[in-house]
């Protein structure tokens, strides 16, 4: 028995190749740097040699890949912080929903693990490991690559992967089947190289620096100057200002437009009533931007209206350097409700209450006046407390003090269906009696300057794969014998099978004597 | 423009019955010597099987305004349709019958699943209505299908290299896989007989009633009553949307596998891995390992591109963000690193040939995950449906 020198299996190798992996003893060359070193493993002193050697391995480097891959899909279990039920705290929706197993996902902060540190250092140990791999290799195959005699000595072809004799009296007809095949061909005395597709060597390096673009596009985000990221809601007709633009940009939504599917269609009649819900065909809105002129602190700025468009999902604007979405919207919200109150004596009065801006206080003709204690703009009842949901007004609610004349006073709390007093006693009333409503559409307004970096950086290693893992760097060596026979050897980086059929299918062209 | 809808539906029942009769003809002539004529006209009848396919995959698109590949149903039938293109493909230039049946039996089983997905034609929400739409999920599938192929020989060379005598390890976690692949026929097969006498069992639960469309042995541990006299209740920790149902559908299915698997033994009379095995033996190991690995080369980028590129182009045009960790975009995310890591751990010494085999059948199991699990335990935005 003996030890197979690449499976390190214990075989019987006499002779043939190693029924457990295949390969034959007879030693090829490692061809990839054709026996060339790489500077990790000429030195190893200082923690410089250390770290490079760490990084430059391919065994290291996929450890570290397949670190970042189990990580990412840890990140999958439970969904992650962002797409939690908004309103929901996630220390208690958590437990709440995945018992304990969902209190530790939180506790140890995989709820956020795709911006937790550790995942950022994984990240940056795959950019280190893929940039000192690809600089370890690089030098010694552009040597490899440049250098390439076309003699070669004996033993260096007999230990391709190709090999083969045979007696070639017509070499032009030979060289001129290889040119057909989009090989080149260097001649020196009675030897000669033919070579195509030399460039595919360098698909794996153009492919890495297409990925290390995508690292620094991902890395520059976290600088605002290049990542910005602004969400407004806008009501019909309103005029908002961008945040974090120091007052100068505005955008007035000027009309927002919803459209559903007809329920009637008999195309889409069974999915629609399947979901249960209206689906929406399309919502739109016209906007209308607005830049701010000299603008002083404190001043009502002056507008110039810079552009007019229509902004819709899947169509995005550009405008002022930004870059406009259509990413929500709210139907019917409250914009203003209108209250009735009662006296004692039955003498009635009305006012109105805008959900954006409510008075504090409000004097009524009956004599009453109308203190506003509270504002729950979307409120919810939770274990018996009134909390509010967001602090958009789809469902508000009021907590008022009414007073009369006669220093009583009575706190009621008034919703749009319903009114708790909080007194206890009844001498007032208070209801709603109308309310108008609006539509508000949501707009995501963004600069990134990073995706072209991340756009080119796809394309690079788009171009990189392709060149590496469709093309292979084929080579075939003629070396005259001395009885005037050629030894032919060729090499191929990868696809070995194919190479084969392609020398053999040339081989037998020239015996037959046609032209391949 | 209803009759559309209805030929197309008939194009994709032809289909699949092709595709059926392609696995038992190529099987027959794996089993026998090499007879052209036979291979051929298996050839010839999953050929005619996917054009019927194309014709159903058009006709819908016409009906509907839009490509359908927009729900489970749709987007499996479609991945189905892509698997069977690259082995018509393939089979030009690799002419493995085994390899063939294969990839027959796993786009069958697709296909089959996706049938049990509501079929409705749906409208498109307007997230979705953008070109990129088909040609994302048409790149994307057509990378998952040819990097399947990796998948369909490693699984063979795994077969041919498997002592039974010996590696009893082995060729157990050989059966244990092909009782995974039973199940999903016994999935199918018992959607599709119940679902024919139209058997439906209401659930009713404390809070809310579910309806099942086989018999409901495991119900919500709320469950007040249920038509069915078995009940055993699922542990309070499986609280997901319809756990119940889901955890109830896949006993049934495990079951049903493990009795087509019995079924299959009597008739064997020894491990299927080692009925199977003198077919496999007829091929070329060599050529396996070489066309796993081809594979997972030209399928890569073409899933790059597809799963990653394309669908970052997108998501920024529709979510305002090209990125934004749905789990369906980290499993593409783990896919991809997957077999990043499969072309870079095959360059290594020594991983050629089985391991490469093994590191394929992982790989697929990653691909089949984010098509089904995904959307089935993880809720997202993808979540078609
Ligand atoms: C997501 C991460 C990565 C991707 C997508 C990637 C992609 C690729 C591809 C497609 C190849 C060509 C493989 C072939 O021809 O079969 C390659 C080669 C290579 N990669 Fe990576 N890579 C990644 C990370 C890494 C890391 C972390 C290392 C560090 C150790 C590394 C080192 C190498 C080396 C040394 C080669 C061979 C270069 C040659 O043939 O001259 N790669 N890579």
């Amino acid at each position: 028995m003996q030890q197979c020198p690449f499976c390190k299996g214990e075989n019987n190798l006499v002779g043939g190749p190693c029924p457990r992996c295949g390969r034959r003893l007879t030693e090829k060359l490692d061809m990839r740097y054709e026996g060339t070193i790489r500077r990790s493993q000429q030195y190893n002193r200082t923690l410089i040699d250390k770290v490079w050697r760490f990084f430059s391995s391919v065994r290291n480097g996929m450890y570290i890949l397949l670190l970042t891959l189990l990580a990412t899909a840890v990140g999958t279990i439970l969904p992650q912080r962002a797409y939690i039920p908004i309103g929901r705290l996630p220390g208690e929706f958590y437990a709440a929903e995945y018992g304990v197993f969902g209190r530790w996902y939180h506790y140890l902060g995989l709820d956020q693990l795709y911006s937790s540190w550790w995942y950022m250092t994984l990240l940056g140990l795959l950019g280190a490991s893929i940039l000192i791999a690809s600089i370890d290799r690089f030098f010694p195959l552009r040597r490899a690559l440049r250098m390439q005699p076309v003699k070669r000595r004996e033993h260096f072809l007999r230990s391709q992967l190709y090999v083969r004799h045979s007696v070639i009296d017509d070499r032009e007809r030979l060289m001129k089947n290889l040119r057909a095949r989009r090989y080149r061909i260097r001649q020196d005395g009675d030897d000669y190289l033919a070579e195509k597709n030399r460039f595919a060597r360098w698909g794996p390096y153009v492919n890495h620096v297409g990925l290390l673009l995508v690292l620094l596009g991902a890395f520059l985000r976290l600088f605002p100057f290049f990542y910005q990221d602004e969400f407004i809601w806008i009501r019909d007709g309103e005029t908002v200002v961008v945040p974090d633009t120091n007052q100068s940009l505005f955008i007035k939504n000027e009309q927002f437009i919803v459209d559903t599917y007809d329920t009637d269609d008999p195309k889409f009649k069974a999915a629609i009533e399947q979901e249960g819900r209206m689906i929406p065909k399309n919502f739109t809105t016209d906007i209308t931007v607005f830049e701010a002129e000299d603008h002083i602190a404190g001043d009502t700025p002056d507008l110039k209206p810079l552009k007019q468009m229509q902004v819709a999902v899947n169509h995005p604007v550009h405008a002022a350097g930004f870059t406009i979405y259509q990413s929500g919207y709210q139907l019917h919200e409250f914009s203003s409700l209108t209250l009735r109150t009662e006296n004692q004596d039955g003498s009635t009065a009305d006012f109105r209450v805008d959900t954006e801006n409510p008075q504090a206080m409000y004097e009524l003709d009956n004599g009453l006046h109308a203190e506003l204690i509270d504002y729950y703009p979307d409120y919810r009842l939770e274990e018996g407390k009134v909390i509010t949901e967001t602090k958009y007004p789809r469902n508000p609610a009021f907590v008022f003090d009414i007073e009369g004349n006669d220093d009583h006073k009575e706190r009621l709390f008034v919703a749009i269906d319903d009114v708790v007093s909080e007194t206890g006693t009844n001498r007032y009333s208070i209801r709603a009696v109308d309310y108008d409503t609006h539509h508000v559409s949501g707009l995501s307004v963004k600069r990134d300057l990073t995706l072209p970096i991340f756009l080119l950086g796809g394309v690079i290693f788009m171009i990189g794969l392709m060149q590496g893992l469709y093309w292979q760097h084929r080579r075939i060596w003629l070396r005259r014998q001395a009885d005037g026979s050629y030894l032919i050897a060729g090499h191929t980086n990868k696809h070995a099978s194919s190479f084969e059929r392609e020398v053999e299918r040339l081989l037998d062209g020239y015996k037959k004597g046609g032209s391949s | 423009m209803e009759n559309l809808s209805i030929i197309s539906g008939h194009l994709l029942e032809a289909a699949f019955i092709s595709y059926l009769v392609g696995v038992i003809l190529f099987t027959w002539s794996a089993a026998k010597k090499r007879q052209r004529y036979l291979e051929r006209f298996a050839f010839g009848i999953t050929a005619a099987g996917w054009l019927a396919q194309l014709g159903f995959f058009t006709l819908r698109w016409i009906y509907s305004g839009h490509a359908p590949v927009s729900n489970l149903f749709e987007f499996m039938t479609f991945f189905g349709m892509m698997l069977i293109l690259v082995l018509l493909i393939m089979y030009r230039f690799y002419r493995f019958p085994l390899i063939a049946v294969t990839a027959l039996v796993i786009s069958i089983l697709i296909i089959g699943c996706a049938a049990m997905f509501p079929r409705e034609v749906a409208p498109l929400v307007p997230s979705l209505q953008s070109h990129w739409l088909y040609i994302h999920v048409t790149t994307a599938a057509l990378g998952e299908a040819v990097l399947s192929v990796s998948f369909f020989v490693g699984f063979l060379y795994i077969l041919h290299e498997t002592n039974q005598e010996k590696q009893h390890k082995t060729a157990r976690v050989i059966e244990g896989f092909l009782v995974l692949i039973l199940s999903v026929a016994g999935y199918v097969l018992l959607a599709f007989l119940f679902r024919m006498f139209g058997y439906t069992a209401n659930v009713t639960g404390a809070e809310a009633s579910i309806i099942y469309q086989l018999p409901p042995f495991f119900v919500p541990s709320d469950t007040v009553s249920s038509p069915f006299p078995i009940q055993i209740m699922v542990p309070d920790w499986l609280r997901g949307e319809n756990a119940a149902q889901k955890f109830n559908t896949m006993i049934l299915s495990l079951l049903a596998g493990c009795v087509l698997y019995m079924l299959i033994r009597i008739f064997t009379r020894k491990r299927i891995g080692a009925a199977l095995q003198p077919l496999v033996r007829k091929l070329p190991k060599n050529a396996l390992d070489d066309i796993g690995y081809r594979s997972v080369a030209v399928g890569f980028p073409i899933f790059t591109l597809g799963a990653l590129i394309f669908a970052m182009i997108w998501a920024q045009q529709a979510w305002d963000r090209f990125w934004g960790w749905d789990p369906k975009e980290v499993w593409a995310l783990v896919t991809w690193l997957f077999y990043a890591a499969y072309l870079h751990i095959r360059m290594q010494k020594g991983w050629q040939g089985i391991r490469s085999a093994w590191l394929a059948v992982i790989g697929f199991c990653i691909i089949m995950f984010n098509l089904l699990a995904v959307n089935l335990l993880i809720v997202g935005l993808h979540a078609y449906a």
